[in-house]
């Protein structure tokens, strides 16, 4: 989670502020780094690491980062101060990044991306432009909750473009992961790659959709049992997570329930339920729909987990990064559709 | 009443309270030991930049709160910290006063979420919070570290999760600062210590923004 995050705080503070040079550009005029300041040494720590961190030695990545190795070293040690231990296992002939040195690698390698991503997203507000977003969503949940964030950034980014994905969520993440997607949000992502920046965003429950009269309807929450004579509709979308909770609940119920029919989307699913074809599991905040009631599943692991996710180190467009924010800033608990 | 005869009343509460007593002396040792606040922003120092998202799902830009005028930015913890929450309500208080010496006041946290939102309602607050995500611009301004374990594990045994409120595990948090911009961008006042029971006086907030309207007369 937050990969880059360490890394930022790294480059960030290597720089007094006033004197960035990524995402601030236009106030270097102003003073100007200043290669005696020693604050300013904090940049080369990071960038002398990961030159050790490549080379695995002291030479060749002082040789690289055109320092003595004296230089190099003592900005390794300080570092290590930051971090709280030891970077490098150093013996004579054998350098290796220590367990702590392994773990802070990606986040500093991921301080650049970062860093630029500030300096391009301050720049492209102030123009009104950004680069495209491609976002993904589960395609059990509603685009709405999108709404709000999309129209933020429409109105601040004259150009602004998106293009939305609805997948399962395993899909969605094959395709984040390929690079066709910038972001996505999921249903509980099972073993989610390792080079996954991921953020909760809130958690639902599973309801049973049935027509306004079901007997089931009249209920304040259905127990799994119920749903053993009843005829039920399901997703034609392999990996469903609705359909894999339906399938465990069932089983934990000794119950075999009849998955009749087949549908395409949230859409056809709901028609189906109002036409009274039979019975549907769904997220809660998807809501019901004409002639249909929604009433939650009583079993407390009928809950869905919603996260945001990006993929870890990949750079972050000032429109992506902009879209994370508000993502991550916003009231989930009250904002149910 | 000042904003510090309400903070020594807490810091009186707290006093009879020993694991918190101890991780705070520690804190305050580590972040003297380190130098910590040494790099951050002074008065003369052009202010980074910033865009982030407020409460109300807004993202708010420095550019253009600047181009209304001067601006007053509190870096504070979150509405866990009872230090914090006394400062929201004592700039809240001296809002009227703020924007009649011709400031805007937006406060900075590193939490994200429902958190916003909450400490606006329960602090009955009319300025901006914005929400400093991972904590960039604290870092852009040299207020941020990282909390010492000890201290995390006082805060967790309070039920303070800063990996839930923050959305990433670093366990980042700001010093308490505060910091009076000109339309410029140039700092004019600056207060952060590292003792995170102190904070600056609405009032001295308050004379750093008459100070800039006299100069610039």
């Amino acid at each position: 989670m937050a990969a880059a995050f360490l890394l930022a705080a790294f480059l960030l503070a290597a720089f007094p502020p006033g004197r960035f040079p990524l995402s601030l550009p236009e106030a270097a005029g102003r003073g100007g780094p200043d290669p005696e300041d020693g604050k300013a040494m904090e940049l080369f720590q990071v960038r002398y690491f990961l030159a050790l961190a490549r080379t695995l030695n002291f030479t060749r990545a002082a040789e690289a980062c055109n320092v003595s190795q004296p230089a190099l070293t003592r900005a390794i040690q300080r570092l290590e101060e930051e971090l709280g231990g030891p970077l490098l296992h150093r013996e004579r002939n054998l350098t290796q990044l220590t367990e702590l040195g392994r773990a802070m690698l990606p986040h500093l390698e991921a301080a650049h991306t970062a860093a630029e991503a500030a300096a391009a997203q301050a720049a492209a507000f102030r123009r009104r432009e950004g680069e495209p977003l491609r976002l993904g969503i589960d395609g059990t949940l509603s685009a709405q909750i999108l709404a709000p964030v999309v129209r933020e950034l429409q109105s601040r980014i004259e150009s602004f473009e998106l293009g939305l994905t609805e997948a399962t969520s395993p899909d969605l993440l094959e395709r984040m992961m390929a690079g066709a997607l910038d972001s996505a949000i999921l249903v509980d992502a099972e073993k989610p790659p390792e080079r996954l920046d991921r953020w909760h965003l809130f958690r639902e429950r599973c309801v049973v959709l049935c027509p306004e009269g079901h007997p089931l309807a009249a209920l304040e929450a259905v127990p799994i049992e119920a749903l053993a004579k009843e005829n039920l509709i399901v997703r034609e979308a392999p990996r469903c997570d609705l359909d894999r909770i339906l399938m465990r609940l069932s089983a934990a119920a000794g119950i075999d329930p009849k998955l009749r029919h087949r549908c395409a989307g949230e859409d056809q699913l709901r028609r189906m339920v109002a036409a009274g074809l039979g019975l549907a599991l769904a997220g809660e905040r998807y809501g019901a729909g004409p002639g249909i009631a929604a009433r939650p599943l009583a079993a407390p692991a009928a809950i869905r987990q919603i996260t945001l996710a990006a993929v870890a180190g990949r750079p972050h467009g000032p429109v992506l990064a902009a879209f994370l924010k508000l993502m991550r800033a916003r009231d989930w608990q009250l904002s149910k559709p | 009443m000042s904003l510090e005869d309400e903070l020594s009343q807490i810091r009186a509460a707290a006093r009879n309270d020993a694991p918190l007593q101890a991780a705070y002396q520690d804190l305050l040792l580590r972040l003297d030991r380190a130098e910590t606040g040494e790099r951050a922003l002074k008065p003369g120092d052009a202010m980074p930049a910033f865009l982030l998202p407020d409460a109300e799902g807004q993202l708010i830009a420095s550019d253009d709160l600047l181009a209304r005028g001067s601006l007053v930015i509190n870096f504070f913890r979150g509405n866990w910290c009872p230090y914090c929450r006394q400062t929201l309500k004592a700039l809240e208080a001296a809002l009227p006063e703020i924007e009649a010496a011709g400031g805007q006041l937006v406060a900075l946290t590193p939490d994200t979420g429902h958190h916003l939102a909450d400490t606006k309602r329960v602090q009955r607050l009319s300025y901006e919070i914005l929400s400093d995500v991972d904590g960039t611009v604290g870092l852009q301004f040299g207020v941020l570290f990282r909390a010492p374990a000890a201290y995390r594990e006082v805060l967790a045994s309070y039920g303070i999760d800063l990996a839930e409120r923050h959305g990433n595990d670093g366990g980042f948090i700001p010093l308490p600062a505060t910091y009076v911009v000109d339309h410029e961008g140039i700092v004019r006042y600056a207060f952060v210590d590292i003792d995170f029971t102190r904070r600056a006086e609405p009032a001295a907030v308050v004379a750093a923004l008459k100070q800039i309207h006299s100069d610039s007369d």
